[in-house]
C-alpha cells in the first residue's frame, strides 16, 4: 500500500440494510470479511466491484479504529425519532506502551516504520475515543458501557492463533473482577429492560460540540 | 451462528490462516486463504459462498449490522432512491 492511497481513504459502511443516505455497495460477505481485516501488515487490501472497474478496499479501523463515532452516526440515520437504551462496546484488549515491540530486521525492511507507528496510533487512538464516550454518557447513568480486557492481552500478537487458550483465561480473570462482573450485570439489566432513555439525536459528535 | 458456533469457527479459521506466513508481496498472511476459509463457513451456513451482505429476508431488517470498512478513492457508486419503496 503506497502513501497516497493511505491518505485517500473514504470511511464507508456495508449493510445488510438499505440506508436512507449513503450509497449502498454491493458486496459479499466474504469480500466484507476480507475488507475488514485488510490492515495494513496483515492482509492485502480486497477488490470489491464490478470486473470491469473493481475498487480497493482495507479496514475501516485503519485511522479510527474504535466505530463507535460511526455507529451513534448511523442510529441516528436510521431511527431518527428512537430513543437509545444503552451502547455496549467491547474492546480486543489493552495495549501496554512499552508493549509496541521494535521492529527487528526483517520487519525493518518490510514494512516501513509508519505502519508501525500508525498501528500504536490507532490503538491510542481506541482507547481516547472510550473515555470521551465515557464523558459523554456520564448523564443518563446507566447507558454506557465499555468493556476490554485490560491485563495479558499486551503480548499476544494477531497470528498468535495457538494461544486462544490464554486469551479466554485473561477474559475470563476480567469479567470475574467485581467491578466487571457489576457492570455486566447492569447492561445486561439494560438491554433486558429496553428502556429509551437517550434520543439517538442527543449522541452525535455535531451535538456534544455544540454543547 | 451461536456465540459458541463463532468461537469455534474463529479458532478453526485462525488456525488455518495464521499458521501461514506470507514472504512474498502485502500483508504478513495470505488473503486467499482467509477468503477460502470465509467462503467454506458462509457456505455452510447459507449454501451459497457468494452470499451477499444486503439481506432483504426478515433477520435483515431486525438484527441490522454493519461493517466500517475504507475505500481507497472516491466512490462511483451511487444512492438506491428509497422513495420508490
Amino acid at each position: 500500500m503506497n502513501a497516497h492511497n493511505m491518505n485517500a481513504r473514504i470511511p464507508v459502511l456495508f449493510r445488510t440494510y438499505l440506508s436512507p443516505k449513503e450509497p449502498s455497495i454491493p458486496c459479499t460477505v466474504w469480500q466484507a470479511a476480507r475488507a475488514t481485516s485488510a490492515a495494513p501488515t496483515i492482509f492485502k487490501r480486497v477488490l470489491i466491484g464490478p470486473a470491469a472497474r473493481p475498487e480497493p478496499f482495507i479496514d475501516g479501523g485503519v485511522g479510527r479504529n474504535n466505530p463507535i463515532v460511526q455507529v451513534l452516526e448511523e442510529a441516528e440515520l436510521m431511527f431518527p425519532d428512537r430513543k437509545i437504551a444503552c451502547v455496549i462496546s467491547i474492546g480486543t484488549g489493552k495495549l501496554g506502551t512499552i508493549d509496541v515491540p521494535n521492529p527487528g530486521f526483517f520487519e525493518r525492511n518490510v514494512v516501513p516504520v509508519g505502519v508501525i507507528q500508525a498501528m500504536v496510533a490507532m490503538a491510542t487512538d481506541c482507547e481516547e475515543t472510550a473515555q470521551q464516550m465515557e464523558k459523554k454518557f456520564r448523564h443518563p447513568p446507566k447507558t454506557y458501557f465499555r468493556f476490554n480486557v485490560e491485563q495479558g492481552l499486551q503480548k499476544v500478537g494477531l497470528g498468535d492463533w495457538d494461544r486462544m487458550g490464554e486469551v479466554a483465561a485473561h477474559t475470563r480473570n476480567y469479567m470475574n473482577t467485581l467491578e466487571v462482573d457489576q457492570r455486566l450485570a447492569t447492561a445486561v439489566k439494560a438491554v433486558r429492560e429496553g428502556k429509551g432513555v437517550i434520543r439517538t439525536s442527543a449522541t452525535s459528535m455535531e451535538q456534544e460540540l455544540l454543547c | 451462528m451461536s456465540v459458541k458456533d463463532a468461537i469455534d469457527c474463529y479458532d478453526n479459521l485462525a488456525g488455518k490462516v495464521f499458521s501461514t506466513v506470507n514472504w512474498w508481496g502485502d500483508g504478513n498472511y495470505k488473503a486467499e486463504l482467509l477468503e477460502e476459509v470465509i467462503k467454506a463457513i458462509v457456505k455452510e451456513r447459507t449454501n451459497d459462498s457468494s452470499a451477499p451482505v444486503f439481506d432483504d429476508g426478515a433477520l435483515g431488517g431486525i438484527c441490522k449490522t454493519c461493517v466500517p470498512i475504507r475505500q481507497l478513492k472516491a466512490s462511483s457508486y451511487v444512492c438506491l432512491d428509497l422513495s420508490a419503496q
